[in-house]
C-alpha cells in the first residue's frame, strides 16, 4: 500500500501526511461524502440483494399462469399487478433481476479481460502489435455499438447468452483503448524505465507496476460500462433477440407489455422502472467513483 | 404459398393464414347440391351462423373506412389467394351463383338458372341479361368463358382460383347468354366453388387492356367500382350506380347504400385499435382478444364474433421427429393439454373449444369422434411413463438421457397460444420452446418440418379441405404433421369425388376417426373472425364462410 | 488544410474496406448451406441449386467471392431480400427517408435541449438549476429509451389521446419518437456542455473579459461557447451513430417505417441478404458522417489542422 502511494503522482488537491499514511481509509471517507455516489452504491447493493433473493424465493411462481386473476391492478394481492397470464409482476421482476445484472457482469467481464489482453501488449510493447490491435479496434469502433451487437446476435441467433456475448464483444474496443492509453501514460515513467533497465521480465513489470495504476480508470469505465451493457442487453431482449419465453427478463417483459398497454399500464411501467433504477444507481456510482479516483486518473486520456 | 400439388381431379382448399398474408378464403359450403339431377339424401345441415337480412330500410349515402390487418397483393381474383383480397373483391365482383347465408342454398347471381347432366360432367348456365361491367362492356357467356379459360391457363399461375377449377375442362358459348361448362371428372363441390369470389367474373376487355397490371385496376360487375389504390396506404371503391343484379337474399335491391368504402391495411394491432377507437375507421378486422373484451365492456361499439367453418385451429405434431413419432407421446398431449384453459389463457375465452378436425358448424361434422380424448392429466402422465419418459430431477421428463423438449413454431400474433401451451404442458414434464416468427418463416419451417409443433386453421365451407393438411401429397407443403397414410389418402380422395352426400359423409367420418385414433393433431378451438364495428354502421352481416361482411347491405345512420 | 482532408479521406478507405470484409466474412459464419442464405427456404431441385451456386459464385475461392461482393456493393447491388423478394437496395431506399427524418428531428431535439440544459447548468453551477438540469440529464442517460417511448405513448396517446400512437406520416407522428430518441443524446450533450463550459469559464481570458465589464451573457455566447463547443462537436458525430442505433428500437416502439425496423424484421426473419445489406449501408454512412464531422472539426478548431 505504501509503495503504491509512493508510486502515485501527487493529487492535485494536495496531500497531507495523514492521507498519505492511510489512503484506503481516506478514499472511503471521501466516497461516503460524495452523496450521489454513496446513494448509488447503496441502491445498487440493494438491487443485488433483491436479485439474489429473487433466484431463491418469490411471493408467487414467476411462470405460473393464473387466468382468473389476469391483469389485476397493483394492490394487496399483487403488489405490482399481474400480467395477461395472471403472473405476478413483482415476482417476475425479482426473478428476472439477476438476469439483467448478469448481462452487465458477464459482458463487462468479457470486455475488461479482452481489453487487458489486447491493450496491455499494445501499449507496452508497441510496434506492430500496437498497430494491429488498434487497427482492429478502430474497425470495430466504426460501427455504432448497438449495430455491432445486433449483427452478432443476427448470426449467432437469439438467446440471452448470445446477447451477453454480443454486448461484451461490442464493448471491447473502448476498454482496449483505455488500457492501452493508460499503459502508454505509465510506460515513460522513470521507475518503469528503471525496472526495465534492471532486466525485470515484462510480465512482472506489467503485473506489479502497470496494472495497479490503470485500475482506477478501468474501474470507472467498468462501472459505467455495466450500466450501458444492461441497457443494451435490455434493448436487444425488447426486440426479441434475447431472453425467450417464459423467462422474466425485464426487457422481454416490456416487449410483451406492448400488446396490453390499454389493458394494464403496470405491465409497462414497472419493468422499465426496474431497469431505470438499476442503471441509474450504477451511473451514480460510476460518476462518484470517477470524481473520487480522479487524481489517480491523471494518466488516463 | 405452399407448393402446388400434382395435377389432380380433386378439389383443393386452402387456408386462411390467420393474421398474415396469403390466405385462402373460404368457399361457400354446399349444403345440398343445386343440380337437380343429383341424389339428395343430405345429412343434417349445420346450424347457420348468420341471421337473415333485416328488412331493407337503409339510408343511402356516406362512406366508411375499413381496416384489415394487411394490404392485398392483387385484386385479380385469378391471381391472388389472400383473405384481404377476397374481402375487397367481394364488393367489386359478382359470381355466377351465391350461397344464401341463412339456408345455405345456392341462389342466382350472374346466372339466373342452371342445370346439369346426371353424370355431373356438364353444367349449363342461363346468364342474366343487361349486366354491364364497370367499364361499360357487356357481361355475357363470352366473358364467362374468357375468365375461366384464363384461370386454368398455366401462364396465369393462379394460386387459388385454378384449384377451384381443377376439374374444369372447357366452356362452350351456346349463345350470348348461355354458357355450358364441361368438367373432366365429377366435382362434388363445383357449385360451392362457383359461389366463391375466386371464380368471380371480371371484364375480359379490361384484363386484355391492363395485362399484368390488371390486379391494380380491377373491373367487375359488382356493387362497388374501383377508384384508386395508393400502395401501402389505401384502396378506394365507389358506388356503382347501375347495379341491380345482386342475389335475392340481400337486404335491398339496386345500388349499394354506401357511396364509398376505403380499405386500409394496418398490420399493427395497436395502430388498428387506436384508429378504431378514435373513430378514424368504422370497421376493424381482427381485434386482439384482450381488447375485444375491453371494447365490448365499454358498450360503445358493436363487437362481432363471426364463426367460420372448416377445420378448427389445430396443433400439428411432427410425426417424423422424436418425440412425436411415438403415438404414446401424442396421446399424452391429447389428454394432457387442457383446451379450455388454453383458450382462456391465450384468447380470453372468446372461442369455443373444438376437438375434431371438422368444426361443428361445418358440413359432415361427425359426432363420433367428439370426446375421444377427455382432459385427463393422470392418463397423460401414464402414457408418457409407458413410453419411457420418466420425470427428471428438474421436473422435465427424460428418456435415454434426452430431455423431453419440443419447439412450437407459430405466427408472432399467436405467441399467447404458444406461451399458454408452454405453461400448460409444464406440469406434464414437457418443455416447450416458444418460436413465434413471421408468416413466411414459420410457414417455411412447417413445410420443412423444422420443429415439433405447428399450428393453423382451415377456413373452408367444404370439409374436404382437410386434405390440404392430412393428405400425403402435401408432405413438404401444409401436411405439417407429416402424415403418410395410404388409407387416409384414399378416404380423402374418394370423398372429393363422391356426389352422394350420405356416402360422402361416411367417408369423411372414417377419415376423421382415423386422424383422431392416430392422434395426429390436436384441434383447439373453432376459429372466428373478430370485428369491431362502429355504432354508426347498420346491417353489418357476415358471409357464412369467410366471415366477410356484405358491405353492400351496410348503411350509416 | 488540404492535406488534412486528404489524409482523413485516405484513412476512411481502409475502414470501409474493413467493414465490408467484416460483414462479408461474418455472414459466412452462419451455419448451414450458404445457398440457403440467398434462396431462403424455397424448395429447389439439385440442378437448380447447382446453377444458382455457379451464378452466385459460391464455388469460387473466398477472396474472389469477397471481391465480387464489394464490386457489386459499390454499384449498389446488395442482393435480394428473401422476405420481400425485392433488391435490398430498393428496400433500403424505401425505408431510408423515414429514418433520416426521425434522426434529423431527434438531433434537433438533442442539440436544443442538450445545449440548453448544459448552458443553464454551467452558468449557475451548484445551484438548484444545476442540480435539476443534471438530474434530467442523468435520467436521460439511465432510462431505457424504449421505456421512455412506451411511457410517452401511454400518457400522450392512450390516456390523453393527444397524439397518434403509430405510423410514420406527419408532424404529429414525429413528435414522440423524435423526443424519445433525442432525449438520450440530449442528456449526453448536456453533461458534456456543462463540464466543458465550466472549464472554459474559468479560463483567464474569460475572467479578463468580465473584469473588463462585458456582460455575462455576451461573454458566454460570444467567447466561451465557441471554445466550449469544440468537444461537443466531436461527439455529435458519435451521437449520430447512436441515434441511428436508437432508431432501431424507437421505430419498433412507435411502429414507424425505417431502416431500424427493417433491420429487426430482417434479423427475426433470418433474411441474411437484407441484414448484410442494411448493416453495410448503415456502417458506411456512419463512417462517412464521422469523416464529415472530423473535417468540420478541423474547420472550427484551427489547432487541429496542423496536428
Amino acid at each position: 500500500m505504501r509503495e503504491r502511494a509512493a508510486a502515485l503522482p501527487m493529487p492535485r488537491t494536495g496531500v497531507d501526511s495523514a492521507l498519505a499514511a492511510n489512503p484506503a481509509r481516506a478514499l472511503l471517507r471521501r466516497f461516503m461524502r460524495n452523496r450521489s455516489a454513496f446513494a448509488g452504491s447503496v441502491l445498487f447493493g440493494l438491487i443485488v440483494l433483491l436479485a439474489l433473493v429473487g433466484t431463491r424465493a418469490t411471493p408467487y411462481d414467476p411462470v405460473q399462469m393464473d387466468i382468473p386473476n389476469r391483469l389485476a391492478e397493483p394492490g394487496l394481492a399483487h403488489l405490482l399487478g399481474s400480467d395477461h397470464y395472471g403472473r405476478d409482476i413483482f415476482s417476475r421482476l425479482l426473478a428476472g433481476a439477476h438476469l439483467s445484472l448478469l448481462i452487465g457482469l458477464i459482458s463487462v467481464s468479457l470486455a475488461v479481460s479482452s481489453g487487458l489482453l489486447l491493450g496491455l501488449p499494445a501499449g507496452y510493447f508497441g510496434g506492430w502489435v500496437d498497430m494491429l490491435v488498434m487497427r482492429v479496434m478502430d474497425l470495430m469502433l466504426s460501427f455504432p455499438s448497438v449495430l455491432l451487437a445486433l449483427g452478432i446476435v443476427a448470426i449467432a441467433g437469439p438467446s440471452l447468452f448470445n446477447v451477453m456475448l454480443a454486448v461484451g464483444i461490442a464493448s471491447v474496443p473502448s476498454y482496449t483503448r483505455l488500457v492501452r492509453a493508460s499503459v502508454l501514460g505509465i510506460r515513460g515513467l522513470p521507475y518503469i524505465e528503471a525496472a526495465r533497465a534492471l532486466g525485470s521480465a515484462p510480465l512482472r513489470i506489467i503485473t506489479r507496476h502497470v496494472i495497479p495504476n490503470i485500475l482506477a480508470p478501468l474501474i470507472v469505465l467498468a462501472t459505467l460500462g455495466t450500466a450501458g451493457a444492461i441497457l443494451t442487453g435490455a434493448a436487444l431482449s425488447f426486440l426479441g433477440l434475447g431472453a425467450q419465453q417464459p423467462t422474466p427478463e425485464w426487457g422481454a417483459m416490456l416487449s410483451e407489455a406492448r400488446n396490453y398497454m390499454r389493458l394494464g399500464w403496470w405491465l409497462t411501467v414497472f419493468p422499465g422502472l426496474a431497469i431505470a433504477i438499476t442503471v441509474l444507481s450504477l451511473n451514480q456510482l460510476g460518476d462518484g467513483l470517477r470524481d473520487l479516483l480522479d487524481p489517480y486518473m491523471r494518466n488516463s486520456p | 404459398m405452399s407448393k402446388r400439388s400434382s395435377p389432380n381431379l380433386i378439389t383443393r382448399r386452402r387456408f386462411i393464414k390467420i393474421g398474415g398474408t396469403g390466405a385462402v378464403a373460404v368457399l361457400a359450403v354446399a349444403c345440398a347440391p343445386a343440380a337437380p339431377a343429383a341424389p339428395t339424401a343430405a345429412p343434417a345441415a349445420p346450424k347457420p351462423t348468420t341471421a337473415p337480412a333485416a328488412s331493407g330500410a337503409g339510408k343511402p349515402g356516406g362512406q366508411i373506412r375499413y381496416a384489415m390487418n394487411n394490404e392485398p397483393d392483387s385484386l385479380d381474383p385469378a391471381k391472388t389467394a389472400q383473405a384481404s383480397a377476397f374481402n375487397v373483391m367481394m364488393n367489386l365482383y359478382d359470381t355466377l351463383i351465391w350461397q344464401d347465408p341463412v339456408d345455405l342454398k345456392y341462389k342466382s347471381g350472374l346466372a339466373e338458372s342452371w342445370e346439369s347432366t346426371p353424370d355431373g360432367l356438364t353444367h349449363t348456365f342461363k346468364l342474366r341479361k343487361g349486366v354491364k361491367f364497370h367499364d361499360g362492356t357487356p357481361f355475357n357467356a363470352e366473358a364467362v368463358k374468357a375468365n375461366f379459360d384464363r384461370i386454368v391457363d398455366p401462364a396465369t399461375k393462379s394460386p387459388q382460383a385454378a384449384s377451384k377449377l381443377a376439374a374444369y375442362q372447357s366452356t362452350t358459348v351456346v349463345d350470348e347468354f348461355t354458357a355450358k361448362i364441361t368438367l373432366k371428372t365429377q366435382f362434388a363441390a363445383f357449385y360451392d366453388a362457383l359461389s366463391q369470389t375466386w371464380l368471380a367474373i371480371a371484364s375480359p376487355t379490361a384484363q386484355k387492356k391492363f395485362g399484368d397490371d390488371y390486379g391494380r385496376n380491377p373491373v367487375g360487375t359488382g356493387p362497388m367500382m374501383f377508384k384508386e389504390w395508393v400502395a401501402k396506404d389505401r384502396i378506394v371503391v365507389v358506388k356503382n350506380p347501375d347495379y341491380n343484379w345482386g342475389p335475392p337474399f340481400w337486404n335491398h335491391t339496386g345500388p349499394a347504400y354506401l357511396d364509398q368504402i376505403t380499405f386500409v391495411g394496418i398490420s399493427e394491432n395497436g395502430a388498428r385499435l387506436t384508429a378504431f377507437e378514435s373513430g378514424e375507421i368504422q370497421v376493424m378486422e381482427t381485434v386482439p382478444e384482450g381488447d375485444f373484451d375491453r371494447l365490448k365492456k365499454s358498450g360503445k361499439y358493436q363487437m362481432v364474433v363471426a364463426r367460420t367453418p372448416g377445420s378448427p385451429m389445430t396443433i400439428f405434431m411432427n410425426t417424423e421427429k422424436a418425440p412425436f413419432n411415438d403415438i404414446n407421446v401424442r396421446k399424452a398431449i391429447m389428454h394432457g393439454l387442457n383446451r379450455t384453459e388454453l383458450i382462456n389463457a391465450a384468447f380470453f375465452g372468446l372461442y369455443s373449444p373444438a376437438d375434431t378436425p371438422i368444426a361443428d358448424n361445418t358440413l359432415y361434422h361427425s359426432k363420433k369422434a367428439v370426446g375421444m380424448y377427455p382432459y385427463d392429466m393422470e392418463k397423460a402422465k401414464k402414457y408418457l411413463e409407458d413410453a419411457g419418459w420418466k420425470p427428471g430431477p428438474d421436473g422435465v421428463r427424460v428418456k435415454n438421457g434426452e430431455k423431453l423438449v419440443v419447439d412450437f413454431v407459430d405466427l408472432t400474433t399467436y405467441e399467447p397460444k404458444v406461451v399458454a401451451t408452454q405453461a400448460l404442458l409444464k406440469p406434464l414434464g414437457i418443455t416447450v420452446n416458444v418460436k413465434a416468427l413471421d408468416q413466411a418463416t414459420r410457414v417455411a419451417m412447417g413445410h420443412k418440418g423444422d420443429g415439433h409443433m405447428f399450428s393453423t386453421a382451415l377456413l373452408d365451407s367444404d370439409p374436404g379441405a382437410i386434405q390440404l393438411v392430412y393428405h400425403s401429397r402435401n408432405l413438404g407443403g401444409f401436411d405439417w404433421s407429416r402424415i403418410k397414410d395410404a388409407e387416409l389418402d384414399k378416404l380423402l380422395d374418394d370423398q372429393a369425388k363422391e356426389p352422394d352426400t350420405t356416402k360422402r359423409a361416411a367417408l369423411l367420418e372414417q377419415a376423421v376417426m382415423k386422424i383422431m385414433e392416430n392422434a395426429w393433431s390436436f384441434p383447439i378451438y373453432n376459429f372466428a373472425r373478430l370485428f369491431g364495428v362502429s355504432p354508426k354502421v347498420k346491417n353489418f352481416r357476415t358471409h357464412p364462410i369467410g366471415s366477410y361482411p356484405y358491405l353492400y347491405e351496410v348503411s350509416l345512420e | 488544410m488540404g492535406t488534412y482532408i486528404l489524409k482523413r479521406l485516405l484513412a476512411a478507405i481502409p475502414i470501409l474496406i474493413g467493414i465490408s470484409a467484416l460483414v462479408f466474412f461474418s455472414l459466412k459464419l452462419v451455419p448451414g448451406d450458404p445457398l440457403s442464405a440467398i434462396t431462403g427456404d424455397a424448395v429447389i431441385g439439385k440442378e437448380e441449386a447447382d446453377r444458382l451456386r455457379e451464378q452466385y459464385g459460391l464455388n469460387d475461392a473466398l477472396h474472389v467471392q469477397y471481391l465480387s461482393f464489394v464490386g457489386r456493393a459499390i454499384q449498389g447491388d446488395l442482393g435480394r431480400s428473401l422476405q420481400f423478394k425485392r433488391p435490398v437496395i430498393d428496400e433500403i431506399r424505401a425505408q431510408l427517408p423515414a429514418t433520416l427524418q426521425l434522426t434529423a428531428a431527434a438531433m434537433v431535439v438533442a442539440l436544443t435541449v442538450g445545449l440548453g440544459l448544459g448552458i443553464l447548468a454551467a452558468i449557475r453551477p451548484h445551484s438548484l438549476l444545476d442540480g435539476l438540469t443534471m438530474s434530467i440529464a442523468m435520467a436521460g442517460v439511465s432510462f431505457p429509451s424504449f421505456w421512455v417511448g412506451l411511457m410517452l405513448l401511454l400518457i400522450f396517446s392512450l390516456a390523453l389521446g393527444w397524439l397518434p400512437a403509430t405510423g410514420t406520416e406527419g408532424f404529429e407522428r414525429l413528435i414522440m419518437p423524435a423526443a424519445t430518441l433525442g432525449f438520450g443524446a440530449a442528456a449526453i450533450i448536456a453533461r458534456l456542455t456543462r463540464s466543458s463550459l465550466l472549464e472554459v469559464l474559468q479560463q483567464q481570458y474569460i475572467v479578463t473579459a468580465r473584469a473588463k465589464g462585458l456582460s455575462f451573457v455576451k461573454v458566454v455566447f460570444r467567447h466561451a461557447l465557441r471554445n466550449a463547443l469544440i468537444p461537443v462537436v466531436t461527439i455529435v458525430g458519435l451521437q449520430f451513430g447512436n441515434l441511428l442505433a436508437g432508431a432501431v428500437v424507437i421505430e419498433t416502439v412507435f411502429s414507424r417505417q425505417g431502416i431500424g425496423r427493417l433491420l429487426v424484421t430482417a434479423i427475426l426473419g433470418r433474411d441474411f441478404p437484407l441484414v448484410q445489406g442494411v448493416i453495410l449501408f448503415v456502417a458506411s454512412v456512419y463512417v462517412i458522417v464521422n469523416l464529415l464531422v472530423d473535417l468540420s472539426y478541423a474547420l472550427i478548431d484551427p489547432r487541429i489542422r496542423y496536428a
